[in-house]
């Protein structure tokens, strides 16, 4: 009889503790410490309710899905993964006190519901950089990742060899949140992927 | 790969979206006076288009909105897509028709 394991949600959410990838042209590193909160608005709460979060932040609130604002002077950033979802990352021992910004800043609120949810044990967080990371990506993922398209501080909620991702570009690199669940998935993934690169 | 434009996220491939029926039922709101059968026909009975069509379709793999879309189901051409709660041109016939390639 074969022997099965259980997987909780925190061994899910280990799954990636030790693992890097790193080549000359190609790494791949777990990013560990970042916090994550969305933000999620009813469709009857307007524009200018959601606005002045970005003010609390200290950043430029992105309404155009598929675009991302950084924190002035810090290390937050913010993606417009839909219409009417937003998912905040920062350092995880801000995240309370950010989260406090963003529910002060939506107070006056009156139309619809507005829900603040910490998320930073349901994603994991990637980091894929050097030379060959876009070729790589581009072996799983249908966007065109070229860089005069997908450009500095674009983001996009795509699939990665058909698991849900939230994938944006840094100058360093391209970044991607997704599931803890689907560590073991993706990880397996890239390590078939990047053999080549390595 | 198809290409199908998001009205939110632009330009994606097919496999990120899921069809999900014709677009512009009316739910009957009479519910006490309706008969079984008109419920039945509301629920389950669908036109088999031939041509063009307005459909919806869900960016279940990227925004998750979702969209409706003129489109036709024998050459599967996508004319426009547009948003939610919003209607096609009046005339949205005439610009599908005509120019299937």
């Amino acid at each position: 009889m074969s022997k099965h394991t259980r997987l909780t949600p925190l061994t899910r959410h280990d799954a990636l503790d030790g693992k890097a990838i790193i080549g000359d042209s190609l790494s791949i590193l777990p990013v560990k410490g970042m916090g994550k909160f969305l933000l999620e608005r009813s469709n009857l709460v307007p524009d200018g309710a959601i606005k002045p979060v970005g003010a609390a932040l200290g950043l430029d609130m992105p309404m155009q899905v598929c675009r991302m604002a950084r924190q002035s002077g810090g290390e937050g950033i913010v993606i417009c993964v839909s219409p009417n979802k937003w998912l905040f990352l920062c350092d995880e021992t801000q995240i309370k006190q950010h989260m406090g910004k963003v529910e002060n800043a939506i107070a006056g609120n009156k139309l619809g519901t507005i829900a603040i949810t910490q998320v930073t044990d349901q994603y994991a967080f990637l980091e894929v950089g050097q030379a060959n990371a876009r070729q790589l990506l581009e072996k799983g993922c249908s966007l065109d990742l070229h860089p005069d398209v997908f450009k500095t501080d674009h983001s996009a909620s795509t699939l990665l060899a058909q698991a849900d991702i939230v994938l944006w570009r840094s100058g360093g690199g391209y970044h991607l949140v997704f599931d803890v669940s689907l560590c073991n998935y993706l990880w397996h993934w890239f390590e078939g992927a990047a053999a080549e690169f390595i | 790969m198809l290409k199908i434009s998001c009205p939110w996220c632009f330009e994606r491939s097919e496999e990120e979206f899921v069809f999900g029926g014709p677009s512009h039922l009316a739910r009957p709101n009479n519910n006490d006076e309706i008969s079984d059968k008109k419920w039945a026909e509301y629920l389950f009975m669908r036109d088999n288009v031939k041509g063009v069509s307005l459909e919806r379709w869900g960016h279940v793999h990227g925004c998750g909105q979702w969209f409706n879309m003129a489109r036709d189901s024998v050459s599967h051409k996508i004319h426009f897509t547009y948003k939610m709660g919003e209607q096609p041109p009046k005339n949205w016939q005439s610009i599908c028709g005509g120019d299937d390639e």
